[in-house]
């Protein structure tokens, strides 16, 4: 990669609780700034025109009475210096990767799941679902089934991937997992791949099996077949029936609720009846919120529940116009209740309550994003890609059923990446990364979040626009300033939390 | 007035079972101790403002004095530097070997002489050494370019590693062979940015003119050299260090090779060379397998701060594992490839034919080896992010004694602050 430095960088400022926050874009870092000493900042950046400029203007800061904190110049002038704040690097060129870079990549770090979308059909029509229509690019509801052929063409296709990469990356355990529309409609296919990938490669490796469930098709004999091949089971409830019916229902507009929790029932009993141990049972619920959801009302359901959450997130925002049917009121009284909830996050925060009685809802909804923020990756780049944190495709592959290869569930259905027959097309990978890095060239030099943006070939696909990247800035700003709010009630909950292992303290 | 205490972003304060601290400045390369005593009262500064004495013997002083950390008037949320992200070793696992070793075989005229290759001593710096055991004495055909050899070339492909290490001594009676597979290596490997070169003592007539033609073939920069003295023969020392002396590669280690019970001659020696500022001397003390461990403790604090090089200070690049994954830093990242595509962690290992042929099983099983597991007491020492001692030799004087004698003695000539 080809990189000369052009000009200096001013960092991005937020504000939280009447405190200037500083997001420096080269390094990710944050700082924040002390109240007496902002307006002395701006003046050095407003009067530095050069790297030689600032290094000088923030060093005579540094050795100044006028400023309060002549420290934390001294600080920012070393983060500029040894760590390349306050620069921009404009990329101008960057080396195509051959084929074998991209398939030795992907042999190191890729193939970690094969998804398999079992058939496109589906008993229900939740009204956010992203093949309902109301999303560009994407499929609407039919009645396609895989055929066991293509299943089972794929599946040999991912263990020949994992076999030629095993000496790359030995600690990657092969994932398959079981996608739709519902896939229990197309329960025989399940049960026929997973006699298949038994009997032949077993033996070989641990294999771990995934689905993805609206949990209205499970019978005692799917229950039994899911438990027994000790299934990763992602069953979509949305919290209490009020908040679940509104949105997950039937063609006939019927909720669900009734019929999920009466097999989540069924469910609890079979593990009983066959004596399964807790270790054994890995099913948990993924949730889903829209504007009109009552946050309050899903924590108090699902705190109360035995099952676990293992995800929850808002209605995909990009791509649709989904959103536009809500009000302005919808956004207040959503933000209020969202506003009852962090406050009770803080204090779970504050109180160290996660020592003694995590709560998995607030760990999976708050705490993972807090981590990962505090955590997130500065002064690193990712392979190929300049900027953004984009997967290389192939890192994951989701088979439809008809047969052709995309990148993951997520992206538009025109982006390809082979089929089962020839397997992975690197040309076609090639073009992908092309453009989206291409795009990313050009959107990104600029952009305060370049490296640390969660904009990948799913999210964004490879249209971009203003508004788009408007919203993810929005968003990492917002996830900052929750880090911080965490950070203040207690500094220790990031490595309590992450690292329980870790043996030794860190002081803050 | 008061104010309140920050640290600069790029130090990390780790606490460890006992109370004691370390300080890492990952900027600049450096470390230091913290009584217990200096950890409660730097705890009570970061909760709470103070009105903070600038009385010299105040920790909080000295830590400004070390440019570890700064006052301000309100308590600021500065991010911690590091490089990637501690959590992602967790998202998508996958093996990165920074550092390979090469393991060529050939004959040593200095078997029969050798101090360590005769008697069943536990050396400090096993993978630092010329040293091969019983492959000194090996007459084979091999040679380096055999070595390098296609399918030598695809294993080392899977692996990548950033930097390789060779060691065998057929290989510097071709100096030119070898360069030739050096030059070879930098085109096969994508990452590949150094080669260090292990040379025995008794090749230091053929440095010379490996250097030049290092600087010749303009890899200079790229690759590095240890060579392997034994305190017992000065004459050999004095003649590398005149070499040094006149010429410019950017690095050479001296990995001096002495009986811990000799530490005191050791550092008088020592002093007799300050132009090498002890910067490049690496000290490889060995012991008897029965030595007394009070024993050990006495003869370390022989050496004093010179030991200290084996407490590497981590910077941001560095500190993510051993603090956050609990890898052992002289074991990470580390693999060793014999002639006959066998691997191992490391030399220690090798040595005492623990190493199976490259494959998926044998990579995953060295892996293991990396990490500490959270039983051990090196797992939840406030030095683990840099302490570079031998993992075996550490662990073979721990298992009868529960003590680290590096720990020890650190904390009673180290009280830095």
């Amino acid at each position: 990669m080809k990189t000369h430095r052009t000009k200096l960088s001013r960092p991005s400022f937020f504000e939280i609780h009447d405190s200037t926050y500083m997001l420096d874009r080269e390094t990710g870092i944050i700082v924040q700034i002390p109240r007496s000493d902002y307006s002395h900042l701006i003046d050095v950046l407003n009067n530095a025109f050069s790297e030689r400029d600032l290094a000088h203007l923030l060093n005579a800061k540094a050795n100044s009475h006028e400023v309060s904190n002549p420290e934390f110049f001294k600080m920012l002038a070393k983060l500029h210096t040894c760590f390349g704040a306050f620069i921009t690097y404009d990329v101008y060129s960057i080396k195509e990767p051959t084929e074998e870079e991209i398939f030795q990549l992907l042999y190191r770090y890729g193939f970690q799941e094969l998804m398999l979308e079992v058939t496109t059909a589906c008993n229900m029509r939740c009204r956010y679902c992203v093949y309902s229509g109301i999303y560009r690019g994407f499929r609407t509801h039919s009645g396609s089934y895989m055929p066991l052929n293509t299943a089972l063409k794929a599946i040999d296709m991912y263990f020949r991937y994992i076999e030629s990469g095993s000496e790359y990356n030995p600690l990657r355990e092969p994932s398959i997992a079981f996608f739709g529309g519902e896939p229990l409609l197309n329960f025989n296919l399940i049960r026929n791949v997973v006699n298949y990938v038994k009997s032949k490669y077993l033996r070989d490796y641990k294999v771990q099996f995934v689905i993805s469930t609206n949990g209205t098709l499970l019978t005692d004999e799917v229950i039994d077949f899911l438990l027994l091949n000790s299934f990763i089971v992602n069953i979509s409830l949305d919290g209490p029936q009020k908040e679940h019916d509104r949105n997950r229902i039937y063609s006939n507009g019927e909720g669900t609720f009734k019929v999920i929790m009466k097999n989540i029932e069924k469910m609890k009993e079979r593990v009983m009846k066959l004596g399964l141990s807790k270790e054994r049972i890995d099913v948990s619920f993924q949730v889903t919120f829209d504007l009109r959801s009552n946050l309050v009302k899903i924590w108090e359901f699902f705190k109360n529940c035995s099952i676990p959450t293992r995800v929850i997130g808002s209605v995909r925002s990009f791509g649709t116009e989904y959103y536009s049917q809500f009000s302005k009121e919808d956004f207040e009284k959503f933000d209020d209740e969202a506003n009852i909830l962090l406050n009770r996050f803080l204090a779970y925060v504050e109180n160290r309550e996660y020592l003694n009685s995590p709560d998995i809802f607030f760990e999976r909804f708050y705490g993972d994003k807090v981590r990962r923020n505090y955590y997130r990756p500065l002064l690193s780049r990712t392979p190929i890609y300049q900027y953004t944190r984009s997967c290389i495709p192939g890192y994951k592959i989701f088979v439809d059923s008809k047969g052709l290869l995309h990148p993951c569930e997520k992206t538009p259905t025109k982006i390809l990446i082979g089929n089962v027959s020839k397997g992975l097309e690197v040309k076609l990978i090639k073009k992908i990364i092309y453009e989206y890095r291409e795009k990313s060239l050009k959107t990104c030099y600029k952009c305060p979040i370049a490296y640390n943006c969660p904009a990948c070939i799913a999210i964004l696909g490879l249209e971009r626009n203003e508004e788009n990247c408007d919203k993810l800035i929005k968003s990492f700003l917002k996830d900052a300033s929750l880090l911080i709010e965490v950070y203040r009630k207690n500094p220790k909950y990031f490595l309590e939390t992450a690292f329980p292992e870790v043996n030794v303290n860190e002081c803050l | 007035m008061k104010k309140f205490l920050n640290f600069f972003p790029w130090v990390y304060l780790l606490e460890d079972y006992d109370g004691y601290g370390m300080m890492y400045d990952l900027l600049h390369k450096k470390s230091y101790v913290l009584t217990v005593k200096e950890i409660r009262s730097l705890k009570k500064y970061l909760e709470k403002p103070k009105d903070i004495s600038l009385h010299p013997n105040n920790v909080v002083s000295k830590l400004l004095h070390l440019d570890l950390a700064f006052l301000s008037d309100e308590k600021l949320y500065i991010d911690r530097i590091r490089a990637g992200s501690p959590l992602i070793a967790y998202s998508s696992p996958t093996i990165k070997v920074e550092s390979l070793e090469l393991i060529l075989s050939g004959e040593c005229p200095y078997k029969k002489i050798c101090p360590i290759a005769k008697e069943d001593y536990l050396l400090s710096f096993p993978c630092q050494l010329c040293y091969l055991g019983e492959r000194c004495s090996q007459n084979t055909k091999l040679d380096s370019i055999s070595f390098i050899d296609a399918e030598t070339n695809k294993v080392i492909q899977k692996i990548d590693p950033k930097a390789i290490s060779i060691v065998g001594s057929l290989f510097t009676k071709e100096p030119e062979k070898l360069l030739d597979g050096l030059v070879q290596f930098f085109k096969y490997s994508n990452q590949l940015r150094l080669v260090q070169i292990n040379l025995p003592m008794y090749s230091v007539h053929t440095f010379s003119n490996l250097l030049q033609d290092v600087e010749r073939r303009h890899i200079n920069r790229k690759v590095s050299f240890n060579i392997t003295l034994f305190y017992n023969q000065e004459e050999h020392f004095r003649n590398i260090l005149k070499v040094f002396k006149n010429k410019m590669v950017p690095k050479i280690k001296m990995i001096l090779v002495f009986n811990l019970k000799d530490a005191s001659e050791v550092i008088h020696l020592l002093k007799e060379y300050p132009l090498t500022k002890y910067q490049n001397i690496l000290l490889a003390p060995y012991t008897g397998i029965a030595t007394n461990f009070n024993q050990i403790e006495k003869d370390f604090s022989e050496l004093k701060d010179l030991f200290l090089q084996w407490f590497c200070s981590p910077d941001v690049y560095e500190f993510v594992g051993p603090t956050y994954w609990n890898e052992i830093p002289c074991m990470s990242s580390h693999l060793l490839l014999d002639s006959e595509l066998n691997i191992s962690n490391c030399r220690w290992y090798w040595l005492r034919g623990i190493k199976s042929k490259f494959s998926k099983e044998a990579l995953r099983l060295s892996y293991l080896n990396w990490h500490w597991s959270n039983s051990e007491l090196c797992s939840r020492c406030m030095l683990k992010a840099g302490c570079f001692a031998c993992r075996i030799w550490i662990k073979h004087l721990m298992s009868r004694t529960a003590r680290c004698p590096i720990r020890e003695s650190l904390l009673k000539v180290a009280s830095i602050l």
